[in-house]
């Protein structure tokens, strides 16, 4: 038979093994005492002993009614099918374990004695399992609350209160409950006796202080801290205390950069050139006397000596490094009493930065790239025609002094001149002042300088309105033969052919320039009307007009001239312009015909009439204009007098506007 | 345009003020009768209910088919010719008084000078009212016209013979001695006196009709 811990709740009551002060007893039920097997309900008596069987099913065993304080009765699990089909003993109206409440029995192969104690308990229960001996047991009184093994027997712990862990407690004999720690600590294992220590295996996760309870000495040789051990310490270099925590052991009193010369040599990882360090004339290398043909190495700078050198026996040369050469490197040729036939090369092969065949000179040579010339003291001779550095420079390069220079040289200083300054007595001047442009040159403004070119009032006033003193014309311009490939007439003016792009003399046309041209406007007031069916005047909206019938042709008349230079050779266009005087539809048909004056005036002589039928405009005063293109003009021409005779052909078929017209303006204009 | 006047309707145009009131004067006109009968007034410079005035008048039932004629207190004493329009065409009419001498006064009908001549003596005076198409006599307003009438001309000198002629020839008043014109209609649509400023009223709205051949 197990035991088990059998909780009482308040709506069921299972059987507990409460451990509580009592006598000792055997395990399992007694030798010699007759048990009454049970397997269906019944009420119990006083004494009973029984052995229930539920493996047929779980059934009620009811307490004796109204027993006696001692009474007692014992039963335990036949079958141990207490867990599967549970027994109810019914309480018949007493308490049990002071609960009115029924006792139900699921736990295999239990084993149990119900003594009755009164009304207040009523039927306590206890439990037949056998101990090692020593005292009674303690009760489990609590929901929550535990057994565990004590010194003899079983012991009680109550439950904890809420968030308390269970822990051993400082004796290490019985278990405890504890605070939890502040921080969470996923997995704890405990060993030795120094406290919890994390299992490798379990490692604390999270962030924030885990308070322990151990020595610290240990909890140092946990995490390899020294004792005395600080946070934060700065060092300082500075510092002498050795026993201070910022000494620094082992300083080095010097610092040798180990083969950085190297580095910083040329073609090292950190190459210095001189000029990084403004060195100019550290020399490092010299000649002393130069006697031969030298080929130099590189280096920074070097100075040779050319002292107490004299008449060599042939042209020495010094040829300057091609390699290993850097910006800034200097070479120093040093001034000698004599100096002759020295060239100083470039490369092997040849090219020449100078030749020196002059006393008494010092030369400083500039690499940058290339070796050039940088510098030459006592250099007049030098910079002179044929000198090794002929000197071209730019005026702005002379700050002070004269140039004697053939070409474009000053005999004297100029600065004090305020203006030109007349160069001569050269023999290849490139500009050749002549005293006419000094004249002019010199002339203080504009008025001055028409005078000295002999220009008249007309330029000196700016004004095209003076033609006092205009000049005459060349005389080929008056010749327009070349102009046009006609000869000009009288009058004609100069039009420009875009044909030809040339400009040709023509009669000027009438009105103007190019494009069609109006030779005559005529208004109802011009109107010299025929001796019968003549259009008659009328205004509308005070606007005067013409009034043509729509039944009988009418005519109005006008005389004008047409003008010189009018182009005649397509005829002429009339344009009437008109509107209906009622109607909003129909075709008006209009007849122009051209009198040429020449004839007598006692009758009329007409040419054939041009004809246009136009529909009138939808509203009724609104003008429109019909054209007539006239290409019998009884051949007028430019100057004749002419009668016009507009008329409204009434009577013709294609007329079909009904009511009056009325002629507003007529024009005649140029066919072309 | 000119403007059509009908009798039976007492259609007239009127001023209410005479641009010229004693000699000399000239009086123009342009007519168009319908029917060469009847007499009826053409233009006149009289007196507004009164009977003085110089006048323009057709009287065809006594065969004159003008009369230009001048009254005051007496009788009506004139001028006249006794041809020369035509019913339904376009006449030109005048008549010139150079002083109250009625030897001095001319008629004209087309340019030509009428036969009849007159010898009296006439004075009209209190001119205040300029009539076309009726006239006042003895107070009444009378003798309305039957027919066209456009182109009327009033100067304040007696025009010549060959001025008449001009008018007649189909020159518009306005360039006949245009300094001595002192009232021009032209009769074109608008009523107006496009020399004096008149203003003229249209009575019992006579209507527009084609004007006569003119030089404008």
């Amino acid at each position: 038979m197990s035991q088990e811990v059998i909780e009482i709740t308040e709506r069921e009551i299972e059987v507990i093994e409460v451990v509580e002060k009592g006598p000792a007893g055997p395990v399992g039920p007694q030798a010699n005492i007759n048990y009454t097997v049970v397997s269906s309900p019944q009420t119990l008596s006083n004494s009973q002993n029984i052995a229930a069987d539920t493996s047929g099913g779980s059934f009620t065993l009811t307490l004796p009614t109204n027993p006696s304080a001692g009474d007692s009765i014992d039963i335990f699990d036949y079958s141990e099918t207490f867990d599967t089909n549970p027994l109810t003993i019914a309480r018949n109206g007493e308490n049990i374990e002071s609960i009115a409440e029924d006792l139900i029995c699921n736990v295999e192969g239990a084993y149990f004695t119900m003594i009755y104690t009164g009304a207040t308990r009523g039927w306590q229960i206890l439990p037949r399992y056998g101990t090692t001996g020593g005292g009674g047991e303690s009760v489990l009184t609590t929901e929550g609350d535990m057994v565990y093994r004590g010194a003899a027997i079983n012991e009680r712990l109550p439950i904890g209160s809420a968030g308390q862990i269970l822990k051993v407690n400082s004796g290490g004999n019985a278990p405890e409950w504890g605070a939890a720690p502040a921080t969470g600590v996923t997995s704890v294992g405990v060993t030795g006796s120094d406290g919890i220590e994390v299992d490798s295996g379990s490692p604390v996760t999270g962030s924030g202080t885990i308070a322990l309870g151990v020595n610290a000495a240990t909890l140092r040789s946990h995490i390899n801290v020294a004792d005395g051990a600080e946070v934060n310490v700065q060092s300082n270099w500075t510092e002498a205390d050795s026993g201070s925590d910022a000494f620094i052991l082992n300083k080095p009193s010097t610092f040798t950069p180990s083969a950085h010369a190297s580095t910083h040599a040329t073609g090292g990882t950190d190459a210095i050139a001189p000029s990084d360090i403004g060195a100019q004339y550290a020399f490092v290398t010299s000649i002393a006397n130069l006697t031969a043909d030298t080929t130099l190495s590189s280096g920074r700078t070097r100075k040779i000596f050319l002292n107490n050198y004299s008449s060599p026996a042939a042209k020495i040369t010094v040829t300057m490094p091609t390699t290993g050469n850097e910006n800034g490197d200097i070479l120093v040729l040093a001034g000698s009493t004599v100096v002759d036939d020295i060239d100083i090369k470039n490369n092997p092969t040849g090219s020449v930065i100078a030749t020196i065949s002059a006393t008494g000179q010092t030369f400083r040579f500039l690499y940058s790239g290339s070796w050039g010339l940088d510098r030459v003291y006592n250099h007049a001779s030098q910079h002179a025609s044929g000198g090794i550095d002929e000197l071209a420079l730019a005026a702005s390069q002379i700050t002070s002094g004269t140039l004697t220079h053939e070409r474009g040289g000053l005999e004297a200083d100029v600065s004090a001149y305020d203006g030109l300054v007349k160069i001569s007595g050269g023999s290849t001047s490139a500009v050749t002042v002549t005293t006419a442009g000094e004249a002019l040159l010199d002339d203080a403004d504009a008025a001055a300088q028409r005078s000295t070119l002999g220009l008249g009032a007309v330029a000196s006033s700016n004004s095209y309105t003076d033609l006092d003193n205009q000049p005459s014309i060349p005389s080929a311009l008056n010749d327009l033969s070349n102009v046009s490939a006609a000869a000009p007439s009288d009058n004609d003016v100069l039009v420009f052919d875009t044909a030809t792009s040339t400009w040709v003399a023509e009669a000027p046309a009438a009105g103007g320039g190019g494009g069609t041209k109006t030779y005559a406007v005529f208004t109802p007031d011009n109107n010299q009307p025929p001796a019968s069916n003549y259009a008659t005047l009328d205004t509308r909206n005070s606007v005067a007009c013409l009034d043509f019938d729509d039944a009988t042709d009418e005519s109005a008349v006008f005389v004008g001239i047409i003008p010189e230079g009018a182009s005649l050779g397509s005829g002429l266009k009339i344009r009437i312009h008109w509107a209906a005087t009622t109607a909003t539809s129909g075709d008006c048909v209009w007849l122009a015909a051209l009198e040429r004056m020449n004839t007598d005036l006692d009758s009329d002589s007409f040419d054939t009439a041009g004809t246009v039928t136009t529909t009138c405009n939808g509203t009724s005063g609104i003008v429109a204009v019909s054209e007539i293109t006239l290409t019998n003009i009884d051949s007028v021409t430019a100057g004749d007098g002419f009668r016009l005779k507009i008329t409204r052909d009434a009577d013709s078929g294609s007329d079909t506007l009904s009511g009056d017209v009325e002629l507003v303006l007529t024009e005649v204009r140029s066919a072309a | 345009m000119a403007y059509k006047f009908t009798a039976a309707s007492t259609q007239y145009l009127s001023c209410a003020s005479a641009p010229v009131t004693t000699y000399p004067l000239t009086l123009a006109a342009w007519v168009r009768r319908t029917a060469l009968s009847g007499a009826s007034g053409i233009l006149s410079v009289g007196v507004n209910g009164g009977n003085h005035r110089f006048a323009l008048q057709h009287n065809f039932g006594g065969g004159l088919h003008l009369q230009v004629i001048a009254i005051d207190n007496q009788s009506a004493a004139g001028v006249a010719n006794t041809s020369g329009l035509t019913a339904n065409t376009w006449g030109h009419v005048a008549g010139t008084f150079t002083s109250s001498a009625g030897s001095s006064w001319k008629s004209y009908v087309n340019g030509v000078q009428g036969t009849i001549t007159s010898v009296e003596t006439r004075n009209p005076t209190g001119l205040n009212f300029v009539g076309l198409g009726a006239r006042y006599s003895g107070g009444n307003l009378g003798l309305y016209y039957e027919g066209d009438i456009a182109e009327v001309g009033i100067w304040n000198v007696a025009l010549t013979d060959e001025e008449v002629a001009s008018l007649a020839d189909g020159m518009t008043c306005d360039k006949v001695r245009p300094q001595s014109l002192v009232f021009y209609a032209p009769l074109v649509r608008d009523l107006i006196d496009a020399k004096g400023g008149l203003t003229i009223t249209n009575n019992n709205t006579a209507t527009v009709a084609n004007h006569p051949r003119v030089y404008a």
